[in-house]
């Protein structure tokens, strides 16, 4: 009785699988809606990768945190092409200079949050690499003055050189305090030795602002700071003196 | 009732798929098949009934019950009445043989109501669970069972000339025996639908103690017996006096019985669905009558409440009031199931009904604990006791107690629950002991350290109202919620503290050694990759005192502590 069963078997599976490997693929055109139905019923992965849709709206959030977080992560996403990472900072960018939300200072900081967003939005455009380059550049020449200046800092910050005389012009000409801190900070980086004479005015600049810390309130020129370490990055001296004054000393 | 509505639930799938099994296993049988190698074992169903009778003739004994009622042991004790009867020649009204008759009437005389319409405090109470053993193709037969029942009959009426009290009672069990009791269940699959018939006829031995007495005539006669174990002594007395003492005659009769066989009788005829049933009824002798039962392939329950989670309340001092609930086939066996509820060491727990016994256990929980390491996981179970070889117990139901994260209702009482609990976890970074709680913060100041300002504080760490417990670095932009945030600003706060005692060391902090006025001293700056000479030398919005806190934040493992978070809302509660 066993035998016979086990031949019995061997034949229908022989008839019902080996068989059918020989017919001409019938199922994609009998059951061409089988495959999207089966896929319907794989659960989503519990923690998915946020792809650009939920990036864009993590730009959007309207919680700043959020907001800067979602900025952050963004050059460790090399899965997402650069230029459209750009493309939804350099938008983010463009929203938050347009629509602060007049947020106080952080904890500790002596900016606004929204000043504190917009430097980190400009910093992480400067480090989502060269494919980034074109997306910056056209916001250069075609952007509003505001993102303009921006996207020249984020080249700047990212090492391109030949937007060296922008920055310098930026640093003498803008009456953003926080474009002229980032301007005096980026000529330090290009190692532009043309930029010393701006940045030695500079050292001067009026722009001050308050903060609160841990050993309590304190006042800053960050225009100022940023020049000072500007000119100790391309080899000058820089002596601090009391009350926030600095003085170049030629070498 | 909610309770029962909730434990009811949707679906009760034993019973839904015993008929269809009864049906296979009958089936079964029918289908011819090749000779086995061994005997089958036959089919079994198992079943339970609650049979009830309050009333007249709930049990057949009692001078006042048999007067009244009459009965199967009527007959007996009114014979004995009837001899004792004869001792009072000089009542009137009574011939010297009373018939029942007789007797009767002797009893309604003076009586200005019709006693059958008196109550009866007379009660019967049997539980019976059996097992039927398949015997044809349709139908199934007592293999065993057990009969446990009890009774009482406390009837006392006071009719002015006559008193008759009644005082008995008795309980016990017995086996069921297939020689002297049957119980069998027929299934016809030829009506529409398939319908079964459950024939019960047992009866068991229901002896009984107590006293009866029966005193009339103004206290001029008193006829009672005493029994016990079977046993009935009789005694008559004539104004109080013994009537053998004036009679000459033995006024102490006795009687060595059998004990009483109490028969239970029930037919139940019903489609398959009703293999659980219940009826009501009033009987010839207007007793109420109840019977309960239930057929199933076996005994199962599981638990259905609490859920798999508990939280304690937010007023003080913190109250789980909750229930234990269990489903039952058949639900009878409820009663049989005992709680335990687990010990959450600092917390009272009471429960209610106090022995934790039935299908349903309410039990409360007071106070909060005081380590977090008592939160989590707990298990809650209901075991079977008297009924435990027939059912098995049900799973342990698994929950999980969290505290209500915003509270504070916590043994310390004058800080969050978050904080209380949290600082005992990972997140807390060993540094409970150097951490304070201030309410009174700036609303965006999550943490601070106060030794720069204060050399007594130097060794301590302040933690904020966390708000919404979600925030993000302001430096590396790493966010984080709920209880990682927490570890967050303790990282951030105790970074600070470190970095204090280690760039100023044992004479604090000094102004001349830091030109900046950044908080960092002038020497350490290089090792950071900060600048002397600048305030902040990153240029991001913050003095140069804040960049290594904020750096040393995102060395949190981020989760490290997701395991200890027993708040709710929480990591392991749902919430964040």
């Amino acid at each position: 009785m066993r035998p016979a069963l086990l031949l019995l078997s061997l034949l229908l599976l022989f008839l019902g699988g080996c068989g059918r490997r020989q017919t001409v693929n019938p199922i994609p055109t009998i059951f061409p809606e089988a495959t999207p139905a089966a896929v319907t019923t794989v659960p989503p992965a519990p923690t998915a990768t946020p792809g650009i849709a939920s990036l864009r709206d993590g730009l959007g959030h309207p919680n700043w945190q959020v907001r800067l977080a979602t900025a952050r992560r963004l050059p460790e996403r090399p899965d997402i092409p650069a230029a459209e990472r750009a493309a939804i900072l350099l938008e983010a960018l463009e929203r938050e200079i347009a629509s602060p939300g007049d947020l106080p200072p952080p904890e500790g900081a002596y900016l606004s949050a929204d000043a504190l967003l917009r430097l980190q939005l400009t910093r992480t455009l400067s480090e989502l690499g060269p494919e980034a380059e074109p997306a910056l550049r056209r916001a250069v020449e075609s952007g509003p003055d505001a993102l303009r200046a921006r996207a020249i800092l984020a080249l700047g910050l990212a090492g391109e050189a030949d937007v060296a005389p922008e920055v310098r012009a930026l640093l003498r000409e803008s009456d953003d305090e926080e474009i002229r801190m980032t301007a005096a900070r980026v000529l330090g980086i290009l190692n532009d030795r043309d930029a010393i004479p701006d940045l030695e005015r500079a050292l001067s600049d009026p722009f001050s602002a308050t903060g609160k810390d841990h050993g309590g309130s304190f006042t800053i020129y960050p225009v100022r700071e940023q020049a000072g370490g500007a000119l100790e990055a391309l080899g000058m001296t820089v002596e601090r003196l009391d009350n926030d004054q600095f003085r170049l000393l030629h070498p | 009732m909610l309770i029962d509505d909730m434990l009811r639930g949707p679906v009760q799938p034993v019973h839904r798929l015993l008929p269809i099994l009864l049906i296979l296993a009958v089936l079964g049988a029918l289908v011819p098949a090749a000779p086995p190698a061994e005997a089958a074992t036959p089919a079994t169903i198992s079943g339970v009934m609650r049979y009830s009778v309050h009333g007249l003739l709930a049990y057949p004994a009692g001078i006042a019950h048999s007067l009244i009622g009459g009965s199967l042991g009527g007959p007996v004790i009114l014979a004995r009445i009837t001899n004792a009867l004869r001792l009072f020649t000089s009542l009137p009204g009574l011939s010297d043989n009373p018939s029942m008759q007789e007797m009767n009437d002797f009893l309604r005389e003076g009586v200005p109501v019709d006693l059958a319409q008196l109550g009866i405090d007379s009660t019967y109470d049997a539980w019976l669970e059996f097992t039927l053993e398949q015997q044809s193709d349709k139908s199934f037969g007592l293999q065993s069972g057990v009969v446990r029942w009890s009774t009482a009959n406390r009837t006392h009426f006071d009719l002015g000339d006559h008193q008759l009290i009644d005082d008995l009672h008795g309980s016990g069990s017995a086996t069921l025996d297939p020689a002297t009791s049957s119980i069998t269940l027929t299934f016809n699959f030829e009506d529409s639908p398939a319908t079964f018939e459950l024939d019960v006829d047992v009866t068991h031995p229901a002896p009984i103690d107590g006293t009866s007495v029966w005193r009339f005539g103004q206290g001029a006669g008193e006829i009672s017996y005493e029994e016990h174990g079977g046993r009935r002594v009789w005694d008559v007395k004539i104004g109080g006096v013994p009537a053998g003492a004036i009679t000459g005659a033995d006024s102490g009769m006795v009687d060595e019985m059998e004990p009483f066989n109490y028969p239970i009788s029930y037919l139940r005829r019903a489609p398959l669905s009703e293999l659980k049933g219940r009826e009501t009824w009033l009987n010839v002798a207007d007793a109420q009558m109840l019977v309960e039962y239930e057929l199933f392939d076996s005994c199962t329950a599981w638990i259905e409440e609490p859920g798999d989670r508990m939280t304690f309340d937010d007023a003080p001092p913190g109250r789980i009031d909750s229930f234990g609930g269990a489903a039952v086939e058949p639900q009878a066996w409820g009663d049989d199931l005992e709680w335990t509820f687990p010990d959450i060491k600092g917390s009272k727990l009471t429960s209610d009904p106090g022995d934790r016994r039935g299908r349903v256990v309410k039990f409360l929980y007071e106070g909060l604990p005081e380590k977090n390491s008592v939160f989590g996981e707990q298990e809650i179970r209901a075991t079977f006791t008297s009924a435990r070889e027939e059912c098995d117990d049900p799973e342990p139901q698994r929950v999980r107690v969290f505290f209500s994260r915003d509270a504070s209702n916590n043994p310390d009482g004058s800080v969050p629950n978050w904080f209380y609990y949290w600082k005992q976890t990972r997140a807390g970074q060993g540094h409970a002991a150097a951490m304070r709680y201030d309410p009174g913060c700036d609303s965006d100041t999550l943490g601070y350290f106060e030794g720069y300002n204060d050399r007594s504080q130097e060794n301590l760490i302040y933690i904020c109202d966390l708000g919404d417990f979600n925030t993000s670095n302001g430096v590396t932009g790493s966010y984080t919620e709920g209880i990682d945030t927490f570890a967050h600003v303790v990282l951030h706060e105790w970074t600070h503290l470190e970095n204090y005692h280690d760039w100023w060391g044992a004479s604090g902090y000094d102004e001349k050694l830091d030109r900046d006025e950044d908080l960092v001293r002038d020497t350490r700056e290089s090792a950071y990759g900060l600048s002397p000479k600048l305030k902040d030398s990153l240029g991001l919005g913050y003095r140069d005192v804040e960049y290594p806190a904020f750096l040393q934040e995102d060395t949190w493992p981020m989760g490290a502590a997701n395991r200890e978070d027993w708040a709710n809302p929480g990591k392991q509660s749902g919430g964040s």
